[in-house]
């Protein structure tokens, strides 16, 4: 049994936008609104757009919520416990993106990104570029050399310049530089 | 309770059945439940267009995409799928159809599927969402969702705009809705996870348009699950023809006045399909039959075994594998009076 309630949407979303991607989209969780659905201490945040709400004024709220399972886009998860620790979700990587996001961005080549889009983790050598600075422990935006969204990696050093990157790539090819945390591949493996 | 009485008499003549030695024959020799072969020959008149039936079945169906303009445009996918050496063909009747005719890779591995540039889905099933039109402020529910196909398609017409009420009764089948939604770039969608039946208690005449995909044994999938030659009985097919029945009612309860309802079953049995429509029509006087625009496959039927199910279920289309290359399937348009 769940409970799904409406609410503004918290700003611990936009503040986790700006400090993993150093961008803000305030105004998109201004405009509209959020639905938190909680599963005991884990919830999950969605963003609603105002006009979707329209229904719910129209109707019996609650029945609608108690049986809503999702609505508009996902933005991620946290636990009441631990607020300031949000699970990011595909999609708060791709809005972050589409808002123009100024770090923690990696464009990586063909073999990168069939070996992401596998759930696998991306060597130096797989690295065509980036936005810096790639920050130790933050969320990175991964993109192939097209620029499409592949999903979001977790940095596991510091990179603060494109030239470091390429002495990492002839001192060390192999280093995993980023952690597969949720690719597209996700659909396939576990999205039923 | 009281619909059961009113109609027991016709229920007994089509769920009663029996098949003719002829009826036998055909089924060993195909591999079919024997009550299934009387029925196509109740349907069709006529044991050469039976035989050309089952001969149909046991073709081989082209597998379908639907090109998602809520990410690609279609233009840039078939040069993509193309690169990779994947040939398609545009289905004539689906705007964002096409035919799979080559592929050396799965279509459901591509790198092109993750990012949502397209669903893998029957032609056939790409046709109510095309017949339902919804238009962007609309308010529209989608009352068997899973696993999304046409839910993502609804959206995808409405531009991500309006509202959309995906409807799946089923928890698992929940999680691959939720899944096709998300990986199509849906944005205007709710989901709820409840008995839409139930619905009609809290959200009566709300919406503009709805459609019912209703769950059905699945006759018309055969071609491509074989096994459903032998795995439904005449008691399954009773069974979900009192669902559908039901969810129709519901269907038409939620929708507004002069709103549409669009009801489809992948199932060319009468049983789940124009007889369902006959018990309604003769049940509820606000709703009617509406020509559908897309000119494929061959009307409803208006007899079966005997019964005037009413000349208006000409309007309805049915779609036989022999003579469409697509998926068994069955649509109906109706309005709300």
């Amino acid at each position: 049994m769940h409970i799904a309630k409406i609410n503004k949407c918290t700003k611990l979303i936009d503040e986790f936008v700006q400090r993993n991607w150093n961008t803000k989209i305030s105004h998109i969780l201004k405009e509209n609104k959020c639905m938190y659905i909680e599963h005991g201490n884990k919830v999950e945040i969605y963003l609603v757009q105002t006009n979707q709400l329209r229904l719910l004024k129209t109707t019996k709220t609650e029945e609608l919520l108690r049986h809503t399972v999702f609505a508009g886009i996902f933005l991620g998860t946290y636990w009441k416990e631990n607020k300031e620790f949000i699970e990011p979700s595909l999609e708060l990587g791709y809005l972050a993106l589409l808002n123009n996001a100024k770090q923690n961005v990696v464009y990586v080549n063909t073999i990168g990104e069939k070996l992401f889009l596998y759930g696998r983790d991306l060597f130096a050598q797989s690295i065509n570029s980036i936005i810096p600075p790639i920050r130790y422990k933050s969320y990175v935006i991964i993109l192939n050399s097209n620029g499409e969204y592949l999903g979001l990696g977790m940095a596991s050093t510091s990179i603060h310049s494109v030239y470091y990157l390429e002495k990492l790539k002839i001192d060390n090819p192999r280093f995993i530089l980023i952690k597969n945390y949720i690719d597209l591949g996700w659909y396939l493996r576990h999205g039923g | 309770m009281q619909m059961d009485k009113r109609f027991k008499h016709l229920d007994e003549r089509i769920f009663g059945i029996s098949p003719t030695l002829k009826a036998k024959e055909l089924a060993e020799r195909y591999g079919y439940l024997p009550y299934m072969i009387q029925r196509y020959y109740e349907m069709l008149g006529d044991w050469q267009e039976v035989v050309l039936l089952l001969e149909g079945n046991e073709e081989r169906i082209l597998p379908s995409i639907r090109c998602n303009t809520l990410k690609i445009r279609c233009k840039t996918l078939e040069e993509r799928l193309s690169s990779k050496n994947i040939k398609i063909r545009k289905i004539p009747w689906a705007p964002h159809g096409y035919w799979v005719e080559h592929s050396d890779i799965s279509i459901g591995a591509l790198h092109e599927y993750l990012h949502g540039y397209y669903y893998i889905q029957g032609p056939a099933s790409m046709i109510p969402a095309y017949i339902l039109g919804p238009t962007e402020k609309e308010l529209v529910i989608d009352l068997a969702a899973a696993p999304g196909g046409k839910t993502t398609q609804l959206a995808q017409l409405m531009s991500n705009n309006g509202t959309i009420i995906a409807v799946e009764r089923n928890r698992k089948r929940v999680k691959s809705l939720i899944s096709n939604v998300r990986r199509m770039g849906v944005t205007n969608t709710i989901i709820l996870n409840t008995d839409a039946r139930k619905l009609r208690l809290y959200l009566k005449e709300v919406f503009d348009k709805t459609l019912l995909d209703a769950p059905c044994t699945g006759e018309g999938l055969i071609p491509l699950i074989p096994e459903r030659k032998r795995s439904r009985t005449m008691n399954d097919l009773k069974i979900l023809h009192r669902l559908q029945v039901e969810l129709l009612l519901t269907a038409i309860e939620l929708t507004r006045d002069n709103g549409l309802i669009v009801y489809t079953t992948c199932s060319i049995a009468p049983e789940e399909n124009e007889y369902v429509l006959y018990k309604v029509l003769n049940t509820v006087d606000n709703i009617e039959l509406l020509p559908i625009s897309i000119d494929i496959g061959v009307p409803g039927l208006d007899e079966y075994l005997g019964i005037n199910m009413g000349s208006e279920m000409k309007l309805t289309r049915r779609l036989y594998t022999y003579l469409t290359g697509t998926e068994g399937f069955f649509i109906a348009l109706l309005r709300k009076r």
